[in-house]
């Protein structure tokens, strides 16, 4: 669809923008460490505001969590210790249902449900970029409604399609507006467009991510992995050092797309990787996808700047990246962003091509659903509900699912847009029933929790210790 | 002083020579036929001599000018008009608005912003008999009737050259009858007739002047009775055309 | 010298696979006159069919190959000539509508048989191997390539110089007639040449997909560096189209790989390389002389009276109330959206309908106005009055460097416009930054409150109406008689001493303009605008809704409005699927562009006894 996305600019770029979390322990603390940050899954959710200190004290020593435990939350015992796999009662699982008395009626809520909107990038250049979002929620909402009610009522799930483009994007804010009482789990490559709508709406938007800076600092929106341009997660970067030297980053280079959002992401991890971490970025390869991009032009110069360290931001166009590499005989030590965790790249023509190189991710691993209950119970309802494959983009909008869930049943009666806003700025400490690391939606700090693979064969093995390892900010 | 020149005109289309070093001049008040057999250059020497075709080499003097790198419609306003063999009326306009958008183009911009009576317009409709087609749109209209409608469109510009490009095909014999005698007039009132005419009746009963071209050249030039026994035509062309006119 | 060898290499292996697609479009613009737009989509879906051959169905490669190129390719040449029978005669502006329609019909095709559900890709020909030359590692699907455009070269230059259909087909470029004086049947020319280019398409696509990938877009579109190699060669140069095709390869490597600017710099060099040449060719491309022997009387849909433009706009005025208030907020915005692209649809009528002028760039026009009011971020009217000013002033500045131009490069040059304004302007950090967006004010004339989107919405129909009634106001006087005069018959419109080059700068910035305002009014209805949504490939489908709907009339223009909301807002497939139905309804109506809504005036008309109407019988002369 032509009108809300523009051509070839934007294929592949949906899929490079995902990578977002917030950060809770202090440089200092886990640099040269070693010692994985543990958190265990189906803990606590949620930390009301003031109870918690999100950067004190939150350090774990390594090793001493099991996957279905408690985690200790260092709040001040607000938390209710989750009892573990699903509920059978009138509230989420983990969470303190409110009283119900005095439930309005308002948009979005009758007697009977409460009806939700997620926007997603479906169609565009890139069909179903972000589609598994829609799959996410719908499976959440069915998983919700077959356990539980907000006071009596179901979840009713309207998705709207912002196809690729901020017109779209605009569009569908404006009809969540006026539809739903709030917007949950979205994700849209060109969030920006429409961000003023929703917050002159009020409407609170408890998204996955988010991806352009006007969604990130709307104040109505709250992200089950935050993100923030201006506060570049330096953890991937942090490991590469350790794994491949100080020297070979002395000689680095960045292969990225020409987009809006994306540029300004990649533009900030440089600065914060060199600032703080020595990294000199000798080649910076900027990648405009309407001409023809020199995929083997990029190899050869490259290696002709012996250029020893190279990250990737491409999405799609990664397995290009790496067989040209390979065709140019340069074997670079090579760390793409977490845009080609996926399946579908491993199996195209180039995708042989990436074997051995290492990527990150900002979720749980998809593949650990054994050893991670949400992630488990995502997929198992992602299964039954008819939805596509699982991906980091739909285990954060599962996550956002839970958050609208746990906090529309604390507020219980007094559930408005208003407080569901407020309550949404007072979680610090949130991990979506253990599918994702812990993250401060509240504050919106990016989070600097990651789980490094490398690409073995066809399959993403992991490379960094279960669950993930955290680091500072730049 | 002749008021049109080509001199030494040639036109090369890719490998084939199309006009191949062609001079001939034309008097003001005269009429001057242009014949030869299909592809033999004539229309071709039109184009060339009102600016659409560039020769690709030879000079076109008009008026004492050198027209040669002029652009049509400069030329147009120094005088030439002419008329299509594959017709050109403005096919979306009634014949009384074709003759009008001439005008119109006549008169200049400033007379672009409201409609005005032109009786010029009036007069040439009669002039040529297209009264009964007045409100018809060009494009519907039999071609000899076009044809006209060119002539007329032509003549409101004024012009002191009117070129024609096989303007009696599509007529009736006295159709064709009445148009050599318009063409008569109009030289005698002053206006050089340049003409291409593959009917030879015509040709040699208006014509002051004749040229024949073969193969881009000219062959031969003279008055009707002198074309009429050359022996180089009458081989090259003549037989042929009598026995198809 | 290792970089310099790869990337001469690669350079090389770019243009070679432009030259070959180059020079496929310069056999075909050289013997039939018809300049296909289309020529990328063909390179594509033939992209698609060699993946579908080699990779889903397993053929061997050099199978695959040739039959793609050797036996499909001809075959869809062959289906071509029959579509373009006779278009080389027809005014340019309905030879260009035909082939945007297959462009758009190709993409169709392509949405529909391979719909964007899974990432295709082909491997190189020899996969990842290569060779060492002077140290560098250089693939052998490159230098297949760069063999291959020297072969298509060599072979090329003995059909042309040394066969005597070859100098038939030179000759017939400047005068198809003498085709038959010499005895060569003009079909049987056009066949060949069409098969050729069609091959030559094939072949470019085949060596480029494993390069590019497989996307509908991106393969089409690469199509623009071919145009800009052709132009230099002036369309009939094949060595200079070589060479331009050569240089734009070897250019946009050597600016990647040692031009030591900022990265944003260079990407935007290297991407607009193609375009930039296509535009300064075109300044440079002498005077193109004027064709006679054109189709006349397009124009054929009857004009109201004063006096019943006025009511039917009342009419109108007054239907629009009642579904405003009928409609959801959403359909409230899509109503916005379509009296918007109705506007799109007026600029159209003038320029196209009247003028005959084609601009592939209208909605360049429209984002400028869209842009404007965005940077101006202010609630006053006289941001839209800047907004309609500048579209203008660009509408001037396209049209008057080509000002001695015909047709044909005056489209391509608001091509290269359009691409030009999508990569260096749009995009550019000082107006959207790259796919990015901005929020607009709603402006309020004189303090008028237009925030209630109905009350906005009703507001641009009233824009909307004056202006039809202006242009039909405009249509009824000299200056519309002289503008269809032009249009039927520029030559005769010349020999009569009337200049086509002004009337043209003032039609074309007048639609630009126009344009402009629509883009600004529909920022302000939704209160954002971004690049996406006014990219130049917006502009396509635009053209073929206005050749459908009727190009020529304001009521035209009206359910145009409509039928490119609903094109445009539809998705992926539905949206292939509307493309190749509004292609096939543009080539079936291309020569006369009249469009459904006189078809369906003239039957009323015709049932109506007592009323009679001349009917259009305009047809294209061959």
């Amino acid at each position: 669809m032509i009108r809300r996305a523009a051509v070839a600019v934007t294929v592949g770029f949906s899929f490079v923008l995902a990578g977002c979390g917030g950060s809770l322990v202090e440089p200092e603390d886990f640099i040269g460490v070693g010692g994985p940050v543990v958190q265990g899954t189906g803990g606590p959710a949620l930390v009301p505001d003031g109870s918690a200190d999100p950067t004190a004290g939150e350090v774990l020593p390594g090793g001493t969590a099991t996957p279905t435990g408690n985690a200790s939350s260092g709040g001040s015992g607000q938390v209710v210790p989750a009892p573990g796999g699903a509920s059978s009662g009138g509230a989420a699982p983990g969470v303190r249902a409110g009283n119900c008395a005095g439930l309005k009626s308002t948009t979005g809520i009758t007697d009977k449900e409460i009806t939700i909107a997620t926007i997603a990038d479906v169609s565009g250049a890139v069909p179903n970029g972000f589609k598994s979002a829609f799959d996410a929620m719908n499976a959440y909402v069915a998983y919700f409604n077959s356990t539980s009610t907000i006071c009596g009522r179901k979840l009713a799930l309207r998705t709207i399609d912002s196809g690729l483009s901020a017109n779209g994007s605009n569009a569908a804010s404006k009809a969540a507006c006026a539809s739903a009482f709030a917007v949950v789990g979205s994700f849209s490559a060109f969030d920006g467009g429409g961000a003023e709508v929703t917050a002159g709406c009020g409407q609170p938007d408890l998204r996955a991510s988010a991806v352009e800076r006007a969604r990130q600092q709307s104040p109505t929106t709250f992200m089950a992995m935050p993100m923030n341009t201006d506060q570049p997660y330096l953890q991937p970067w942090i490991w590469a050092k350790q794994k491949f030297g100080a020297e070979a980053i002395k000689n680095s280079g960045f292969v990225y797309l020409n987009a809006g959002a994306s540029k300004a992401i990649v533009d900030g991890w440089m600065k914060a990787t060199a600032k703080h971490l020595g990294y000199v970025w000798k080649k910076v390869i900027l990648v405009d996808l309407t001409g023809v991009p020199n995929w083997n032009g990029y190899a050869n110069q490259l290696k002709a700047a012996g250029i020893t360290f190279v990250t990737t931001n491409l999405a799609d166009f990664t397995p290009k990246m790496a067989a040209a590499f390979k065709q140019a005989d340069y074997h670079p030590a090579y760390l793409s962003d977490g845009s080609v965790y996926g399946q579908k790249y491993l199996s195209g023509a180039d995708g042989a091509a990436m074997d051995g190189t290492y990527l990150w991710t900002q979720t749980m691993m998809i593949e650990e659903a054994d050893r991670v209950p949400e992630m488990a119970r995502y997929q198992t309802w992602l299964q039954r509900t008819g939805g596509d494959a699982p991906s980091y983009a739909g285990a954060q909008a599962w996550a956002a699912g839970v958050l609208f869930t746990q906090l529309a049943t604390e507020l219980g009666g007094k559930l408005t847009r208003a407080s569901l806003v407020q309550a949404a700025a007072k979680v610090h400490r949130f991990t979506g029933n253990g599918i994702l690391p812990p993250t401060d939606p509240g504050a919106r700090r990016t989070s600097g929790c990651f789980t490094i693979m490398q690409i073995v064969g066809t399959r993403f093995k992991r490379v960094t210790p279960f669950p993930y390892t955290c680091g500072p900010l730049g | 002083m002749p008021l049109l020149e080509v001199k030494d005109v040639s036109v090369r289309f890719g490998g084939i020579l199309a006009v191949d070093r062609t001079s001939f001049e034309v008097e003001a008040g005269s009429v001057t036929g242009l014949i030869g057999p299909n592809g033999a250059g004539k229309t071709t020497t039109f184009n060339v001599i009102t600016g659409l075709q560039p020769p690709t080499s030879g000079e076109v003097w008009f008026d004492g000018h050198n027209v040669s790198r002029t652009q049509v419609d400069r030329r147009a306003k120094l005088g030439m008009a002419r008329t299509f063999q594959r017709l050109e009326a403005f096919g979306s306009l009634t014949v009384r608005e074709n003759i009008t958008v001439a005008r119109d183009i006549v008169a200049g911009p400033r007379s672009w912003f409201r409609n005005r009576h032109d009786p010029v317009v009036e007069n040439l409709v009669d002039l040529v008999g297209l009264g009964p087609y007045a409100e018809v749109r060009a494009d519907l209209l039999p071609t000899g009737v076009a044809r006209l409608l060119e002539l007329a469109r032509a003549l409101a510009v004024e012009p002191s050259l009117l070129l024609l490009d096989e303007p009696s095909s599509g007529l009736d014999e006295a159709e064709t009858a009445r148009f050599g005698a318009l063409l008569s007039e109009l030289a005698a009132a002053g206006t050089a007739i340049l003409m291409v005419e593959h009917d030879m009746n015509l040709v040699f009963s208006v014509s002051h002047q004749i040229h024949v071209l073969e193969f881009g050249r000219i062959i031969a030039s003279g008055t009707a009775a002198e074309i009429r026994v050359d022996p180089v035509v009458q081989a090259a062309y003549l037989g042929v055309g009598e026995a198809s006119a | 010298m290792e970089l310099f060898v790869a990337t001469t290499v690669f350079g090389l292996y770019i243009g070679s696979a432009y030259a070959i697609a180059a020079s496929g479009l310069v056999l075909t613009y050289a013997t039939t006159r018809v300049f296909n737009l289309a020529h990328g989509a063909i390179s594509m879906v033939m992209a698609f069919l060699y993946w579908q051959l080699r990779v889903s169905a397993g053929l061997p490669t050099l199978v695959a190959v040739a039959l793609v190129v050797l036996v499909i390719a001809p075959l869809v040449g062959l289906l071509l000539e029959r579509i373009m029978r006779g278009l080389g005669e027809a005014p340019v502006s309905v030879m260009l509508v035909v082939t945007i329609a297959l462009f758009m019909g190709a993409i169709g095709i392509a949405t529909q048989v391979w719909p964007n559900t899974i990432v295709r890709s082909v491997e190189f020909f020899f996969g990842y191997s290569s060779v060492e030359i002077l140290g560098a590692r250089v693939g052998y699907h490159y230098l297949l390539t760069i063999a291959l455009a020297a072969v298509v070269a060599g072979a090329l230059y003995v059909l042309l110089n040394r066969t005597k259909v070859g100098i038939a087909m030179r000759a017939c470029v400047d005068n198809p007639e003498l085709l038959e004086v010499y005895g060569i049947e003009a079909r049987r020319v056009s066949r060949l040449s069409w098969m050729l280019g069609s091959m030559l398409a094939a072949l470019g696509g085949v060596l480029l997909a494993a390069y590019t990938g497989l996307d509908y877009y991106s393969l089409t579109f690469l199509v623009i560096a071919a145009f800009a190699a052709a132009m230099l060669g002036r369309l009939r140069s094949l060595p200079l189209t070589y060479l331009g095709a050569l240089f734009l390869g070897l250019g946009s490597a050597y600016i990647d790989s040692y031009l030591g600017v900022s990265p944003y710099v260079q990407v935007g060099l290297q991407t607009s390389l193609p375009t930039f040449l296509l535009f300064v060719v075109l300044l440079f491309v002498p005077q193109v002389r004027l064709r006679v022997g054109q189709v006349k009387g397009i124009v054929s849909a009857r004009i109201p009276s004063a006096e019943q433009s006025v009511r039917a706009a009342a009419g109108v005025l007054g239907l629009g109330l009642v579904l405003v208030n009928l409609a959801d907020g959403a359909q409230v915005q899509d109503l916005g959206v379509a009296v918007a692209y109705g506007m799109v649809m007026l600029s159209m009528v003038l320029l196209t309908g009247y003028g005959g002028y084609l601009s592939l760039a209208q909605f360049t026009f429209f984002g400028i106005g869209a842009a404007t009011v965005a940077k101006l971020d202010t609630s006053s009217a006289l941001a839209i009055v800047l907004a309609v000013l500048l579209a203008t002033l660009a509408g001037a500045l396209v049209a008057l460097p080509v000002l001695r131009l015909t047709g044909l490069y005056l489209a391509l040059a608001t091509l290269a416009f359009g691409q030009l304004m999508d990569k260096l302007v749009f995009n550019a950090a000082f107006v959207f930054d790259a796919n990015g967006s901005l929020p607009v004010q709603r402006v309020a004339p004189l303090g008028i409150d237009l925030s209630d989107d109905r009350v906005y919405v009703l507001g641009m129909l009233v824009v909307f109406l004056a202006l039809g009634l202006l242009m039909l106001g405009v249509r009824r006087g000299p200056i519309g008689r002289l503008l269809l005069a032009l249009r039927d018959s520029p030559q005769a419109a010349a020999t009569l001493g009337l200049s086509h080059r002004w009337i043209r700068v003032a039609v074309f910035s007048a639609a630009a303009g126009v344009a402009g305002l629509a883009g600004a009014m529909l920022a302000g209805l939704e209160e954002i605008a971004a690049p996406g949504s006014f990219s130049t490939i917006a502009s396509l489908p635009a053209i073929l809704v206005a050749v459908v709907a009727g190009v020529t009339t304001v009521s035209g223009a009206m359910l145009g409005g409509v039928l490119l909301t609903v094109t445009l807002t539809s998705t992926g497939s539905t949206q292939g699927l509307l493309f190749l139905v509004l292609a096939v309804g543009a080539v079936l109506l291309a020569r006369d562009p009249n469009g459904l809504v006189n078809l369906a005036f003239t039957r009323v008309r015709r049932l109506r006894p007592g009323t009679t109407t001349p009917e259009g019988g305009s047809h294209a002369a061959a």
